[in-house]
């Protein structure tokens, strides 16, 4: 690796230096040693059930950002299959502008698993994208599971978005999604059920004890509702508001990247499978070394 | 360490037939490598650009248009101007027999044409990946008269 082209902000190094923060060769604390001072750039994830339009509104977003001159670094996040550890990152396809700015870095993750370091590795590559000065990092995952929910959870702020017809507000529910969303929109607005999914939002939300979050129709198609929107996440960034519930899954998931980071890691998995420790044993060993 | 390597498959020029370049994305996935597609009609600059931000260890090239002559070596001499020395460039669709020894010396190191089978394709990713982690020139920008087929 070369810090000298890193700090430089040479393209390559800082694509080379995320492969090693990947396969868990590099870590923030390596990065605070070449940049003492981080400002944190200002991270969004975006997240919601495949076909809601995801991709179409980082475009705009992205453009948005582009516009107004800031630098904006893209993750986009796809599973890996638990069948081959291969994975499929078609995000690119759908993002238009995703590879001629040079204001624009995007980069396809996968998941990896648990054995592997993607995402649990996800807080060392924003720190190193702000150490970088991008100002705007942008996390676009589907929000299917437990993994992706911890990847919303790890961006300061969170857009969730849902669509007419995508049948699966029970979904977003069970995953704890809306809790944590800080502003929901709703896409597609041109077809005609919208409304009513606005409605079903709002009557979900009302049900909660929660502060709700502002829930906002936009049409990706019609390019109709960006404006609020930008001007909504105007006023989230602003509103510093804090969130017990994110909070605690943030540190949840800083843990678990603690966990698989362990240096003796694989050596106690071996014993569990031998038999030779229990799980206590394990977890004391991990707390204390082996 | 992991032997998971990142493969870009892009398709360069106004071609627009891409079931093959989706196909072959399938399979190394399938193999256990991570995919990365571009989509249709992508510049020179745009899929270097792409192998740049996504640390691409491969970068395979889909041509069915006739355009390979020119496209191809462009790519190559971008990415040799990009510091990409490295990178392991191999091609498909249909590039007729007597443009491959041209293409071979510009640095491609695999074509595949029609009829290919996935498994030939997983196994020219693990000789080619291995001459890598052996350094022994591989890579479009490096020298040597390796190629697959």
């Amino acid at each position: 690796m070369d810090i000298n082209k890193l700090k430089q902000g040479d393209r390559r190094a800082l694509s080379k230096t995320i492969s090693l923060i990947e396969n868990g060769e590099f870590n923030s604390r390596e990065i605070n040693k070449i940049f003492p001072e981080i400002i944190s750039g200002e991270v969004w994830a975006i997240t919601g059930s495949p076909g809601v339009g995801k991709s179409c509104i980082c475009e705009y977003l992205i453009e948005n950002w582009l516009n107004s001159n800031f630098k904006v670094a893209v993750l986009a996040v796809d599973p890996s299959s638990p069948l081959s550890g291969g994975a499929l990152l078609g995000d690119r396809i759908r993002i238009n502008n995703s590879d001629n700015s040079d204001n624009l870095y995007f980069r396809s993750l996968a998941t990896r698993g648990q054995s592997g370091a993607i995402p649990s590795n996800i807080i060392d590559i924003i720190t190193l994208l702000s150490a970088l000065n991008y100002d705007k990092i942008l996390i676009e995952t589907v929000g299917a599971g437990q993994a992706e929910v911890r990847v919303a959870a790890v961006s300061q702020y969170l857009l969730l978005v849902e669509a007419p017809d995508s049948g699966d507000m029970l979904q977003a529910e069970k995953a704890g999604l809306m809790e944590l969303a800080d502003i929901i929109l709703v896409n597609k607005s041109d077809l005609e059920r919208a409304k009513e999914k606005h409605e079903q939002l709002q009557l979900a939300l009302n049900l909660s004890d929660h502060e709700s979050p502002p829930i906002l129709m936009v049409s990706a198609k019609e390019k109709s509702g960006f404006e609020e929107l930008y001007l909504e996440m105007n006023n989230v960034c602003q509103s510093n508001k804090s969130r017990t519930i994110k909070s605690k899954i943030s540190l949840s998931y800083a843990w678990e990247s603690l966990l698989w980071n362990h240096d003796e890691i694989n050596q106690i998995i071996e014993k569990l499978e031998a038999n030779e420790i229990t799980l206590n044993d394990a977890i004391n060993y991990l707390k204390e070394g082996l | 360490m992991d032997d998971r390597v990142r493969i870009i498959i892009a398709k360069p020029g106004l071609d627009g037939h891409d079931r093959g370049a989706k196909v072959v994305a399938r399979a190394l996935r399938d193999a256990g490598h991570e995919v990365i597609y571009t989509g249709l009609r992508r510049t020179p600059e745009e899929i270097v650009r792409t192998v740049i931000d996504e640390d691409a260890d491969f970068l395979g090239l889909s041509s069915l248009s006739g355009a390979h002559n020119f496209l191809i070596p462009k790519i190559i001499e971008l990415l040799i101007e990009s510091d990409c020395n490295d990178v392991i460039v191999f091609a498909g669709g249909i590039i007729p027999e007597k443009d491959r020894p041209d293409l071979f010396s510009k640095g491609v190191r695999a074509i595949f044409g029609p009829g290919t089978s996935s498994v030939e394709m997983s196994e020219f990713v693990d000789v080619a990946s291995t001459r890598k982690v052996d350094s022994l020139p591989i890579g479009c920008g490096e020298e040597t008269d390796w190629h697959w087929n």
